[in-house]
């Protein structure tokens, strides 16, 4: 992955981060099941920041 | 005269709720009492008709916080100044509700919360201790709470709350929350201006053969929706500053 293509990725998870935050503020999104799309987005970063860890995961997946 | 409403919550506690109507009433014949069914599935509305309790019923299971705002919003409705809330289960001591009362009904505080963990200012020796668990909870939401509201919090957690008119409508709006309005209901009362007070109340254990609402993975649950909510709250510090 290219910085280019990290930085790229990371400003949209950022941003989905963003929109999850604003959707449980207004109340559109209720906060006991937001816990599932805040894991999502960990799991997301984890991947965005540790790019061989997305690899062997490919990797495992096939 | 002030009119008070006792409310009381109560999911399941067809055996503990006659005890503590017939002991909110013999503490404070004055008050009228509701007990909010929260869409119990044993015979909690009998017990409450029975011992003669106003009645409000959910058709499920909506949860605690929910079940106060039903409450409350019937004070408000029916043109009550003040109210009361305590557990169905007999965890609240309605000795105290005198002490919990009287800085609301003197106009000292809008908001008074009925603390375990305040010294134990009549020297019963009766000081909660509780689980571990809690205690850290509580510390931890007090000590977040007390920073956004300049106050010392001891028990955020606390059901045993007395209520003035103008925190009756900070409680009852739209944006309050209503999963588990504990240290997140405090901030947003602050922040509509209330003046909250603790006060020292006798806490007993919950009965040992009821399932607690923060039984199985729900603390998780719990911990995490306050820490969201009072995160929001940070980020957004003009939420809640109006009252309706």
């Amino acid at each position: 992955m290219t910085p280019q293509q990290k930085i790229a990725s990371l400003f949209l998870a950022a941003g989905l981060l963003f929109l999850v935050l604003e959707l449980v503020r207004r109340r559109a999104l209720r906060m006991e099941y937001s816990w599932i799309w805040f894991l999502a987005l960990a799991v997301l970063f984890a991947l965005l920041l540790n790019y061989d860890l997305t690899l062997t995961l490919t990797d495992t997946i096939g | 005269m002030n009119r008070i409403l006792a409310v009381i919550p109560a999911f399941n506690e067809e055996k503990y709720l006659p005890g503590v109507v017939r002991s909110v009433r013999r503490h404070r014949p004055e008050l009228d009492i509701l007990v909010v069914d929260d869409g119990s599935t044993d015979s909690t509305p009998e017990a409450a008709r029975q011992e003669g309790a106003l009645l409000a019923q959910h058709a499920y299971n909506a949860g605690y916080g929910v079940a106060i705002q039903t409450g409350l919003k019937y004070a408000l409705r029916h043109g009550y100044s003040f109210a009361v809330t305590l557990d169905g289960d007999g965890q609240h001591e309605p000795a105290c509700l005198e002490r919990i009362l009287e800085p609301c009904l003197a106009g000292k505080a809008d908001l008074v919360i009925g603390s375990r963990y305040l010294e134990d200012l009549e020297g019963t020796g009766r000081v909660y201790r509780g689980p571990l668990l809690r205690r850290a909870g509580s510390a931890l939401f007090g000590a977040l709470g007390g920073k956004m509201t300049g106050s010392r919090l001891t028990d955020p957690t606390s059901g045993f709350l007395a209520l003035n008119e103008r925190a009756l409508r900070v409680y009852t709006a739209d944006h309050f929350p209503d999963t588990y309005p504990d240290a997140n209901a405090l901030v947003l009362a602050h922040r509509a201006g209330l003046r909250i007070l603790e006060r020292s109340v006798t806490m007993y254990e919950s009965p040992r053969d009821k399932k607690s609402m923060h039984a199985g993975l729900s603390p998780l649950g719990y911990v995490f929706e306050m820490l969201l909510s009072l995160g929001l709250l940070s980020l957004d510090r003009k939420s809640g500053r109006k009252i309706p």
